[in-house]
């Protein structure tokens, strides 16, 4: 046991506990055991990089706060194979610049929210980037983890290949979970070559229900568009990626169809994506964001919603299936009550460490919440694994 | 081997049997009258097996329901009567996933079989879980759509089936299985409780129990309906066959096609006896007297294509290939694919029986593990043919056998079981799309350990605690590796090199 470094994020409670930092997993799992048997409450974390996503309910008196990050280092790297495991603490940072190395990524496009964010949370809290639409989520990268369940028992599901349906798919069930179905050490991720190259179209403004036209109907042609997003000060972008032999050709099919305003090269490109996938202008604002995920026909009328709470910084990705939007700090929204009208759920982003965003996820209707409280009952009988924060 | 005693230890008398039946009929009067539950033993007898066609066993009645609220009646009345319950798509299931249990209902879905909603906007389409596989790419093809996982069986297993099985197919590499390609449920619980589970966006609040609930193998839930995401055609598809002297070196041409960081949307091997075998079936024009062939298949922009199966040429060439052959039409390339597709076929007229083993393997162990199943057939005098998922390391080794030789069945299960042990050892899994079924249920313990297990019986303890769904399927009865029945040669285990997990 060793008290760990300040952070920046933490309350001052919290770096007044003492926080676990486990060395491995079989130490992990016996600070859970003897949690159990306690029924001491743990709260993980490793690079807290998403501190402020998911909820954080008022501090329980026995609170115990572990710290994963030392669960970390690359366990094995099989370029040939497509996959990689790693430590749950390893840096994101690391896992790109040695997968860059080979000319393979991580296809869902992590999202890092900030520096430190390790693969872990990445895996627990589920967040994909903008080709998330046409290439999958995290949950579609997770071949297999292991992870210490509410009782200390450290236990592997999946494995370490693409195809494999021994056994329940408990590994995409922990994915997203806010690490309240069990304590994640380690990682298997499909890889992808990364595309040699990538554009960005920026296409003449619209009115809103054109744009949301052309979005769906670009989402349905054959070109390889990985990226489809709208900002209203800037209309409908689109990203290819793929050869520098390949691409041209389907600039120029798209280009046929509708009005292209600009053409972003390769470095410029990536910039604009990933400052999308970071949500950065948003989060660097002050206010209240949210993240509504939806039917990507439904934006418009989501947005109209917005519009009539005086929510008018927002902006669209994944061909219309996400909305990030920035309510000004004095305006109380009610996101969860606007997502249930478009068939959307919300998120809301927490606003400081202090801030407990009770409202932070969204409420299940009765029967799925049993559904979902017989899962985590299985996994956590004690309830002790960060309890509240997936919204459940 | 008795296989009644491997669906389960339940068995009753002849009196008891039929006074369930007659308990059944009385909790199920609509369904008694309107022809939907069969009780007598000639329409149960199309009932004794799935495609695993070595173990039988005739259920005591099979429930034929058209609507998700008759699933719902039929959940209730078993649960009250306590008959367990064995879900059915088309029987196809090559683990006896289906397998009825001797005191058991057999609940098949083939009646719900309509093709509720298509939405190409949001690019879904809602199915009941009795719809055909294939069907679903027939009601999208006309608007140039189609559905991914593409499981040889695809004229004959249902959806519902392939949302059990986690089903794939020979794109799984590049598009995945289906649990990749879903988007949501509706379920009826072992309470007969009707839930949804996810819609057409992308993602959905709570855990993703959609996850789960795919590939359950009908322990956790009756699937009454799925919503799945169409893919739009490519714009151009095209195929590659390529010939080696050795499995090996095509092996070898697959790692390289990866490395090049290309990502096909199939790849897969044949062995010498594969090929010779399809060619006298069905004569789709594959060379003779090679020792392997691979074929390669490119989809998407025509310019991405054009690129990429030039780099593709190469690296065969380079990995030693003897001969090559394009297929850039539709007809071509589907002349390619018919041997493959033909392949389980064409064995049944080389041996009387065969017995399909699946498990996958990182593909870097290709040769080793090859080198080792050629070893084990000389072992065990049983000939083995190979057809590989290549791209996605899935393997399908064929034991050759004859069911009416006595023993030789036995000898196949033993030797697919050595087969599915070694997988397990280089790093791989049991099964990669056939399920575990009652077949590999004993060996889950070479690949899980006790705490692994537990977990995963306690999640299905909390849905569905009387064990009334599919009792006996993929969990062990005892847990022990069988590690007894390891052939072992000058005191060495196979691959004493590798770690074991
Ligand atoms: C010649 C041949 C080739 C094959 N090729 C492939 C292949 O390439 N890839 C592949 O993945 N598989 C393949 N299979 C295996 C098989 O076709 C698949 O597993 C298929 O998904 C089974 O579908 P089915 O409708 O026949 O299901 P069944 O065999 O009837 O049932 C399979 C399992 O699903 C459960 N089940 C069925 N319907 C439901 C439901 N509605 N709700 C809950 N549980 C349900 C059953 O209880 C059982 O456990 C092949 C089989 C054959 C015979």
């Amino acid at each position: 046991m060793e008290a760990s470094a300040r952070s920046p994020n933490w309350t001052a409670s919290e770096v007044a506990n003492q926080i676990l930092r486990p060395q491995d997993a079989s130490q992990l799992a016996g600070f859970v055991k003897e949690a159990a048997q306690k029924q001491t409450v743990l709260t993980t974390r490793a690079g807290n990089s998403k501190w402020d996503l998911g909820c954080r309910g008022s501090k329980q008196p026995t609170e115990q706060v572990i710290s994963l990050d030392a669960l970390s280092g690359i366990v094995s790297y099989e370029p040939g194979e497509l996959v990689l495991v790693v430590g749950a603490g390893t840096p994101l940072r690391q896992i790109e610049q040695l997968l860059s190395d080979e000319g393979q990524h991580l296809a869902f496009e992590p999202v890092h929210w900030r520096d430190t964010a390790t693969a872990g949370g990445t895996v627990a809290v589920g967040l994909a980037g903008p080709r998330r639409f046409r290439a999958g989520g995290v949950r579609d990268f997770v071949l297999g983890l292991q992870f210490v369940d509410g009782q200390g028992r450290l236990v592997r599901t999946g494995g370490r290949v693409v195809k494999n349906v021994t056994g329940f798919d408990l590994w995409r069930g922990l994915t997203g979970s806010f690490g309240s179905l069990g304590l994640i050490t380690e990682i298997c991720f499909k890889l992808w070559p990364r595309p040699q190259t990538q554009r960005t179209l920026l296409l003449a403004r619209q009115d809103l229900e054109t744009a949301r036209r052309v979005m769906l109907e670009l989402a349905q042609r054959p070109e390889d568009l990985t990226g489809i997003a709208f900002a209203p000060h800037r209309g409908v972008s689109l990203r290819l990626e793929g050869s520098d032999r390949g691409l041209q050709p389907q600039i120029d099919a798209i280009a046929r169809d509708v009005d292209v305003e600009e053409e972003l090269p390769q470095i410029e490109s990536a910039n604009f994506w990933s400052q999308l996938r970071e949500v950065e202008a948003l989060r660097q604002s002050s206010g209240r964001v949210w993240r509504f995920v939806l039917p990507a026909g439904h934006w418009v009328a989501l947005v109209h919603d917005l519009q009539a709470a005086q929510v008018d910084d927002y902006f669209v990705d994944w061909g219309g299936g996400l909305v990030w939007a920035l309510a000004p700090p004095e305006q109380t929204l009610d996101g969860h009550r606007i997502a249930e009208r478009h068939g959307a759920i919300a998120w809301r982003v927490a606003t400081s460490p202090d801030d407990p965003n009770e409202l932070g996820m969204p409420s299940l209707e009765p029967g799925l919440k049993r559904l979902n409280q017989r899962l985590r009952t299985a996994c956590d009988p004690g309830g002790i694994l960060n309890p509240g924060r997936s919204g459940l | 081997m008795d296989s009644t005693e491997r669906a389960g230890p339940h068995s009753m008398g002849r009196h008891q049997r039929e006074s369930t039946r007659k308990a059944l009929r009385k909790a199920l009067p609509d369904l008694a009258r309107s022809g939907q539950l069969l009780l007598s033993d000639e329409e149960l007898a199309v009932y004794e097996c799935d495609g695993l066609a070595a173990y039988r066993q005739a259920p005591i009645a099979v429930a034929l329901p058209a609507t998700t609220q008759q699933v719902q009646s039929v959940v209730i009345a078993c649960g009250q009567l306590a008959v367990p319950i064995v879900p059915w798509g088309a029987g196809t299931g090559l683990s006896g996933g289906a397998l009825a249990v001797a005191d058991g209902l057999v609940l098949s879905l083939a009646r719900m079989n309509r093709i509720l909603h298509i939405d190409y906007d949001h690019r879904c389409v809602t199915v009941e879980p009795g719809v055909t596989n294939l069907a679903v790419t027939h009601a999208v093809a006309g608007e140039g759509y189609y559905y991914a996982p593409d499981p040889s069986s695809q004229i004959a297993c249902t959806v519902g089936g392939n949302v059990a099985e986690n089903s794939g197919g020979v794109h799984c590499l590049k598009y995945g299985t289906t649990t990749n390609n879903l988007l949501g449920l509706q379920l009826v619980l072992s309470d007969g409780e009707i839930v949804e589970l996810g819609g057409p966006a992308l993602e959905r609040s709570g855990f993703d129990l959609l996850a789960l609930f795919t590939g359950s193998e009908g322990l956790l839930g009756i699937i009454t309906q799925a919503t799945l995401r169409i893919l739009r055609t490519p714009e151009s598809s095209q195929a590659m066959m390529a010939a080696f002297d050795s499995v090996e070196a095509a092996g070898g041409a697959v790692a390289s096609v990866i490395g090049s960081g290309i990502v096909p949307a199939g790849m897969e091997i044949m062995d010498r006896l594969s090929i010779e075998a399809v060619e006298d079936f069905i004569g789709c024009g594959y060379p003779r007297g090679v020792a392997a062939l691979l074929l390669v298949e490119i989809d998407g922009p025509s310019s991405e294509v054009a690129a990429q199966i030039e780099a593709v040429e190469q690296c065969l060439r380079d990995a030693g290939a003897t001969q090559l052959t394009h297929a850039t039409t539709t007809e071509a390339r589907q002349k390619l694919w018919a041997g493959r597709k033909a392949a389980f076929p064409a064995m049944g007229r080389v041996s009387p029986d065969y017995y399909c083993m699946d498990g996958t393997i990182p593909r870097g162990q290709l040769s080793a593990v090859l080198g080792r199943i050629e070893e084990l057939s000389q072992i065990f005098g049983l000939q083995v043919a190979n057809v590989f998922h290549a791209g996605d390391g899935n393997l399908h080794p064929l034991v050759l056998y004859d069911g009416n030789k006595s023993g030789d069945l036995e000898k196949a299960e033993e030797l697919g079981a050595e087969i599915l042990k070694l997988c397990v050892a280089v790093g791989g899994v049991l099964s990669g799309e056939h399920g575990i079924g009652v077949e590999k249920r004993d060996l889950m313990p070479c690949m899980f350990t006790d705490d692994d297990l537990d977990l995963q019986e306690e999640i299905r303890d909390t849905f569905d605690p009387d064990h009334l769904l599919n009792p006996g399927k993929v969990y062990p009865q005892l847990r022990l590796c069988a590690e007894g029945r390891t052939h072992v040669h000058g005191g060495q285990r196979p691959f004493p090199e590798l770690d074991r997990f």
